[in-house]
Parts: C-alpha cells; structure tokens; sequence
C-alpha cells in the first residue's frame, strides 16, 4: 500500500461524518452501559419472589444492552439487517452446538415459572433426596443428608418425576408390619391405636389408620399410619417401632419370621424318626 | 420451708432460693427441680404422663436431692445468680381443639355457652420483677392434631384431653389447667352442629382466683347469615368468677374483632384420609 492509499483510507475514515458518528455510538455506549447498570442496582421487585426478580432484573438489563449495542453500531454506518442475518445463522450454529445448556436453560425458566419447590424444601429427585440450596438457571443444587452436593440439570429435574416432601405441614408415617397367625387382630388393633393415642407428637385429627392387608406366607399383615407434623416425621417413625417392638413383647404378640410347615405326602410313605441321644455322635447315626 | 401440700394456694409465684439449694415441684404429672449454683441455674423435669393427676406440692428447699437426676439437666449459665425465681401460667401456644363427649346441634336463632378445659405451659423466669423466661414447659404435654378442611390446608394444633362440657360443674377441677367459657351464637337459618371446637389460645389472656383456679378470658363465636362469623374476645375477667386478677397477658394480642370464614368448619369433622 503505498502512500496515497493509506492518506485517502485515512481521510474516508476520519471524516467529519466518520468522527460525529463515532462521537454519537460512543455516547451512546456510555448511556446505555450506564443505564443498565443503574437499572442492574436499583430496579428491585419487593413484590416478586427473589428468583423471579433476578430474572426480570437481567432480562431488562440485557435488552437494554443488546438495544444499545445496536444503535451504536446503527450510529457507525452498519447495516443491521445484515448483522442480524448473520446472528441468525450463528444462532443456528451455536443453537445445534449448545443444545443441552439451551434445553436446560428453557428447562430452568420453566421451574422457576412452576415453582414446584423452593430453597430449602426436602425434595427426592429419582435416586438423590436432599435440601435444595438453589435453583439457577442451568441446574438445581441439592445438600444430601450425608452432605453431598449434587447438581442435577434443569431438563432432568423436568423430566423426571419430583418428590417435594415438606410441600404440607404434615405426613403421614405408614409402617408395614405381621403378627404371627395366632395372634388376636383386634387386640393388635387396640394397642397400637393406644401407643398413637399416648405419643403427643402423632396427630389424633386425621386419626392413625389400621388396614388390614392380607394373610401373608408367614404372617397375619397390616398397614399403620399416623399422621405427624412433618418436622417431627423421623422421630415419631421411630419412637412408634420402639414402642410397638416393646408393646408386642409386652403383650406376647409374636413378630414372625419367615417359617415353612413341612408335611407327608397323604400316600407316601412315613418319614422315619430316630431318636438319638445327646452324647451320640451324629455320624454314627445309622439311616 | 419444707415439703408441702399446696392445696388451695396457687402452685405459681416468686420464690427465694439460695446459693446450693434445690427446689422441687410436683403439679400434676409433672416433676420439676430448680438448682441454684453461684453462675448457673440448673432446671430437670419429668413427666408421668398421665394428663389428669392431680398432685400437688412444693417442696423448698428440697433435701432428698438426687444426684442421678441432675443427668439430663439444662443449664443456664451467667454472670451471676440472684435469689429470686418466677413460675408463671400460660395458656397453649397454639391453638387448642376440643370436642364434647357426644356432638350437640345449636337449632337456628339459639345460643349456648360451653366450657373448655386446657392445659397450661409454666414459664420458668429468674431475677428481679417479672424476671428473665428461661425455659417454658407444658404442665402437661397435649397431643398434636390438624385442624383444617383437608390435610393441606390448615393448621397445626393441640387436642384437648377432656370434652368441653355444657355445665361448668362437669369439668375436671385441676390446678394444671385452665378453664374457658365459649358462647356460640347461631344466628343463621340453619341448625348447627358441634362436633369439636377450635380455642385460640395464644389470643387468650389468663386470670386467676384466689384460691387458684385458673380461667381464660371469654370467647364469643357469633355466626352470622352464610357461614361467616366473628370471633369476640372479652376484654375484661372472664364473667363466671367474680374475683379473678390477671395473670398473663395474651401471647398474640388480639385487635377489634376476629372475621371467621367458614364457620361450621370450626365445629364440624376435619380433615378425612384416605388409605
């Protein structure tokens, strides 16, 4: 390039058309960053829930930024028609590469929409149950009970079936249980039904349920539940299977264990029994 | 001052005790000790379980101090102790729900008056005046229950032990709990029936006699035309004892008065459940 290309590339960029527009874009820059900044610190939302507020606060913030970002290069001579045909491609293009972050982002607005629990709810999602920490857009963070943090993408969360369990205040502590064949029903009945009546922390209103369910292999079987306050649910849980464990004993009703019951056959022939005595060692048992 | 049967005193009150030495309550089924120590004091309470003893004694100082019982002992510690401690009554701090032995219908245009017997909360407070609390213990400890339409919607509350009775007479006269007298108004065109009844409690002021008998301002339910009603509370002693004074004041000060929406659901079956 010699002399005189490089002057007259000069002179067409500095202008005095050239010079006023990069006058004016750069005004305009500052403006717009200055009021999405103003609009990122003040604009607050006491009314909306803080996830909500975040989102709106940032959707505004970006709008104004993209907004200005366009004037500004409207103000230097470019064609956005153009520009934004391009954008559209490259959004293709990023839209195939970025597709999980776009489906858990989308996923994301949606929970947030839902709200199908907040920070600090116990939820079980599939196989991990915790206490939500936060909700962002890309995932869900949740505390295990063992202290684990397990992040857990937003399009899972969607897909999968979600288990709020401090949604209510209260729950309900089913617990599955047999008696041995000889015991009395109704006297079982009468003395769990007292335990739930004696414990303060299970609710009397709705009333504990005894529901019989079926003669099993080795025991007569029956569902309890009572209903408790859901803070209280672990400790109620398990002062009942202390007390039910020391009021059967008590009562002389047998928990089962598995058992079989072995007969002749009705034409067979006899099973032979040897009586053999203590100090007999088993191996000169003869058959 | 030794062990004594309190009889027809009130078991609450301020107490001395000095530097070392024990005090020992029974009041009801509940057992309780105060330990004075020169930083801390040292409170151990037990329970028989049974709602409806009616025991009463106050030992101070206690000597037949077991050792093995300060185990599960709460301590509260500071700067230093000084002689004088405070129990004092309080109704529940929820909600109490209470049924009468067999449901009753109010007929359109009538009105009754029951009473309600509910077990009282003993605060335990050190220091000069009214004190500081340290601990506040239920005399006896209810049974939790769900009040509301379904097992959603609704709130946690306590079930009384005893029914709510239509003469006074009939109700338990124990020192641990205290009485209340509610009026039901049915002013609306429809029978009414009362299967159990909702008592709030922290919106009650306590009162009590000078023989110890513990009784809660007066509530009025008046139900208006729909199923509204409102909730009154009398400002001033409960109207059946001429002589009561003041004991404690309402956990929840109530303003004006209250708006009840669904009014039969305050006396009708709560929430059903379904296997």
């Amino acid at each position: 390039m010699n002399e005189e290309q490089v002057q007259s590339t000069l002179d067409q960029l500095f202008t005095i058309e050239r010079i006023s527009g990069w006058i004016a874009a750069l005004v305009i820059l500052v403006l717009g960053i200055g009021l999405a900044w103003i609009v990122k610190r003040r604009l607050k939302f006491k009314r909306l829930r803080p996830q909500h507020a975040l989102l709106i606060q940032r959707g505004v913030t970006y709008l104004i930024l993209i907004l200005t970002l366009a004037a500004a290069l409207r103000e230097l001579g470019v064609d956005l028609g153009v520009l934004l045909g391009a954008a559209g491609i490259v959004t293709v293009a990023v839209g195939f590469a970025a597709q999980t972050s776009v489906s858990n982002l989308i996923s994301g607005l949606f929970l947030m929409g839902e709200r199908p629990f907040v920070v600090g709810d116990i939820v079980t999602v599939g196989s991990v149950t915790g206490e939500v920490l936060s909700i962002d857009l890309m995932s869900v963070k949740i505390r295990t009970f063992d202290n684990l943090q397990v992040r857990v993408p937003n399009e899972s969360m969607l897909k999968s079936n979600v288990t709020t369990v401090t949604r209510f205040p209260i729950r309900r502590v089913d617990m599955t249980m047999g008696v041995a064949y000889r015991s009395d029903l109704e006297q079982v009945r009468d003395l769990l039904m007292d335990l739930a009546d004696r414990n303060p922390l299970c609710l009397t209103e709705p009333e504990p349920l005894f529901i019989f369910t079926g003669y099993g292999d080795n025991a007569l079987e029956f569902q309890f539940s009572v209903w408790a306050a859901s803070e209280n649910f672990l400790t109620v849980r398990n002062d009942l299977y202390f007390e039910i464990k020391g009021a059967f004993d008590e009562a002389g009703i047998e928990i089962p264990f598995p058992q079989s019951v072995l007969s002749a056959a009705v034409d067979g022939p006899p099973i032979p029994v040897q009586v053999v005595s203590p100090d007999q060692p088993s191996s000169t048992v003869s058959r | 001052m030794g062990a004594s049967e309190i009889g027809d005193a009130s078991w609450w009150g301020s107490f001395s005790l000095e530097i070392g030495q024990t005090a020992r309550w029974r009041i009801g089924p509940l057992d309780l000790w105060v330990q004075r120590h020169a930083n801390e004091w040292r409170l151990v309470h037990e329970s028989s379980g049974d709602p409806l003893d009616e025991s009463l004694v106050r030992t101070i100082p206690a000597t037949d101090v077991d050792p093995d019982r300060f185990e599960d002992v709460q301590r509260f510690a500071m700067s230093g102790t000084g002689s004088r401690l405070t129990l004092k009554p309080a109704l529940a701090d929820r909600p109490v729900i209470s049924r009468p032995s067999t449901p009753f219908h109010l007929p359109a245009g009538e009105e009754a008056t029951v009473f309600v017997s509910t077990p009282v909360w003993l605060g335990f407070r050190v220091g000069d005046g009214d004190g500081k609390l340290l601990r506040e213990l239920a005399v006896a400890r209810p049974s939790d229950t769900w009040f509301g339409p379904n097992t959603r919607e609704g709130e946690l509350c306590y079930t009384s032990r005893t029914y709510f009775v239509l003469d006074r007479d009939n109700l338990p006269g124990l020192p641990h709990r205290a009485t209340t007298a509610v009026r039901i108004l049915n002013r609306a065109d429809e029978e009414l029936t009362v299967d159990r009844m909702r008592l709030p409690a922290p919106q009650l002021g306590l009162y009590a006699t000078p023989s110890g008998q513990l009784w809660s301002q007066d509530v009025t339910y008046e139900r208006t035309e729909g199923d509204d009603a409102e909730l009154r509370v009398r400002s001033k002693r409960p109207r059946s004892v001429a002589d009561a004074s003041l004991v404690a004041e309402p956990r929840v000060p109530v303003r004006g008065n209250l708006v009840v929406r669904a009014f039969s659901s305050l006396f009708d079956r709560g929430a059903e459940d379904e296997p």
